[in-house]
């Protein structure tokens, strides 16, 4: 047998931890059980488990040590708790570094897996962003040094914006496939949830390490939020919701966009080059955002949509290529200090 | 206590719904697939998620009632296209790749120092998989690492048992000489 042959079943070693390996196939198992199960609680290794609003007060009060903050659960999610090992049971209040953050991981992508439809999926997504940010706290009150509470942060963020994503697509299947009402409803809960989310991201004073991060995450909370909106528009008539809180809601995004476009102003007064081309796309979003404002009184909200869907679309364009020159300048000026120093 | 792993008769179980036969399956597979997996993500924590989602989207297929001719080949399917969708959501930037913690099992017939050299071999070969393009890594791995015949890891990678052969030799030949750079540096 060749050596390098010796050194490759060398590698049949590699394998997942016990711990993931048990908590996986328990996870996984009581999944597979409780599907098509709607209320039926579950004995599992003497934990008994409920559904909805009940949830977080049974848990709270057998285990108030071990969960120091309150499980939001909606009361239309049927939410288990899977597993009968007891670091499924540790693991939820772990947070990114812990030796459990990876069981908490795995339960949670089960748990969307197995969402009965795109509504409870969609819901339990946000409930997982929920608690992203509630980790993000978590971390920043933590003794750690700077490089792993940048590191730990930097890789949140990154989930959120993750999860973002995942809600955004939820919305898209709703938009097609949900009763009109209940597409309308989940699609103004998400909505309102993302303002949350950006107010809390915006708000953050984090490190500048991850802002672009930060900023990504961000332009995700965007397109969630005008998936939403293209949601409640388009089922406007069959869910029988009045024009004038459609009317208000696109309102209010003009007006974020407007918001957004005059920064942009800012920045690329801020670059030498290619500035000129970059204000004419500047106006341009300028000019989209008006004729949709000045369509609200007519109320044709899917034109109106279709405009700020294109205004959107120059505003990330502009933002990418404001960032990639803003790098470049960074780039050359730390070259320029760097021949400076010899 | 079941002794042999009779998977015609958990497939059959699966199929007509029965959850709990799925857990041998689990039982069976799981390390294999997850080896598989490990050699092809930059992190234990990217091979232990697709792993886990590699059972999900199987159990999912199985409970249709779909049938399959072989089961090993239908999860490392699953787990080829779940790895390519995994680098698609990232974009074509690949992150660096975190150095791997290899854990040696515990071998009380080894002294310290064997043990030292022993991860020193493995972080090494470790290191020279994950340098081949993905198609000779994956038969190397599906062959020498997992224990698969010429003819499963074909079927695997859907190609056949004469072409399986020879991309298993340029594969290993291809290996050796990175090992043998490895060496001379």
């Amino acid at each position: 047998m060749s050596k390098t042959v010796k050194q490759l079943k060398l590698l049949r070693s590699i394998k997942p931890s016990k711990e993931w390996s048990v908590t996986t196939r328990d996870l996984l198992l009581s999944q597979i059980q409780s599907q098509g199960v709607s209320q039926a609680p579950s004995k599992m290794a003497g934990f008994v488990a409920y559904a909805g609003d009940t949830f977080a007060t049974v848990y709270e009060s057998t285990f108030g040590i071990l969960f120091a903050r309150p499980l939001r659960l909606m009361a239309a999610l049927a939410v288990f708790v899977a597993g009968s090992s007891s670091a499924v049971i540790f693991a939820q209040g772990s947070t990114p570094g812990d030796p459990l953050y990876s069981v908490k991981q795995t339960k949670e992508q089960i748990q969307v897996a197995f969402a009965p439809n795109p509504e409870n999926r969609a819901q339990l997504e946000v409930s997982l962003v929920d608690e992203r940010f509630s980790e993000l706290k978590v971390v920043s009150g933590k003794e750690l040094s700077q490089e792993v509470k940048n590191e730990q942060t930097g890789a949140l963020v990154s989930e959120v914006a993750k999860k973002l994503s995942s809600v955004t697509k939820s919305l898209d299947s709703i938009k097609h496939t949900s009763e009109p009402k209940k597409a309308a409803e989940i699609a103004g809960y998400v909505s309102k949830k993302a303002e949350e989310y950006q107010k809390a991201l915006a708000a953050s004073t984090g490190d500048a390490s991850h802002s672009q991060k930060v900023a990504q995450a961000i332009t995700k909370i965007d397109e969630t939020k005008t998936k939403a909106l293209e949601v409640i528009v388009e089922k406007q008539d069959s869910a029988g919701i009045p024009d004038e809180e459609v009317a208000l809601q696109l309102a209010n995004t003009i007006k974020e966009t407007q918001d957004t476009v005059q920064k942009i102003r800012v920045s690329i007064a801020a670059l030498e080059d290619e500035a000129q081309e970059l204000v004419a796309k500047q106006q341009e979003a300028v000019k989209v955002l008006a004729e949709a404002e000045g369509l609200l009184a007519k109320k044709e909200f899917k034109v109106i949509l279709f405009k700020l869907n294109q205004s959107k679309g120059i505003v990330s364009e502009l933002n990418k290529k404001i960032q990639t020159k803003q790098t470049e300048t960074k780039k050359n000026s730390d070259g320029q200090d760097k021949v400076r120093a010899f | 206590m079941r002794t042999h792993f009779n998977e015609k008769i958990l497939l059959y179980k699966v199929r007509k719904g029965d959850a709990e036969s799925f857990g041998p399956i689990f039982d069976h597979y799981h390390e294999k697939i997850y080896r598989f997996i490990y050699l092809k993500v930059p992190t234990g924590q990217d091979a232990e998620d697709i792993t886990a989602e590699t059972f999900l989207k199987a159990w999912q297929y199985l409970k249709e009632q779909k049938k399959i001719s072989s089961l090993q080949a239908f999860l490392y399917q699953i787990a080829r296209n779940l790895v390519i969708d995994f680098y698609r959501k990232r974009g074509t930037v690949i992150e660096s790749i975190d150095e791997q913690e290899i854990v040696i099992a515990d071998r009380g017939d080894l002294t310290l120092e064997e043990k030292v050299m022993l991860k020193s071999d493995m972080v090494q070969i470790e290191a020279g998989l994950r340098q081949l393009k993905d198609a000779y890594r994956e038969v190397i791995a599906l062959h020498y690492l997992n224990e698969l015949s010429l003819a499963e890891t074909g079927n695997v990678i859907g190609k056949s048992h004469g072409a399986t052969r020879v991309l298993l030799h340029r594969g290993m030949k291809a290996l050796k000489q990175i090992l043998a750079e490895t060496k001379q540096k």
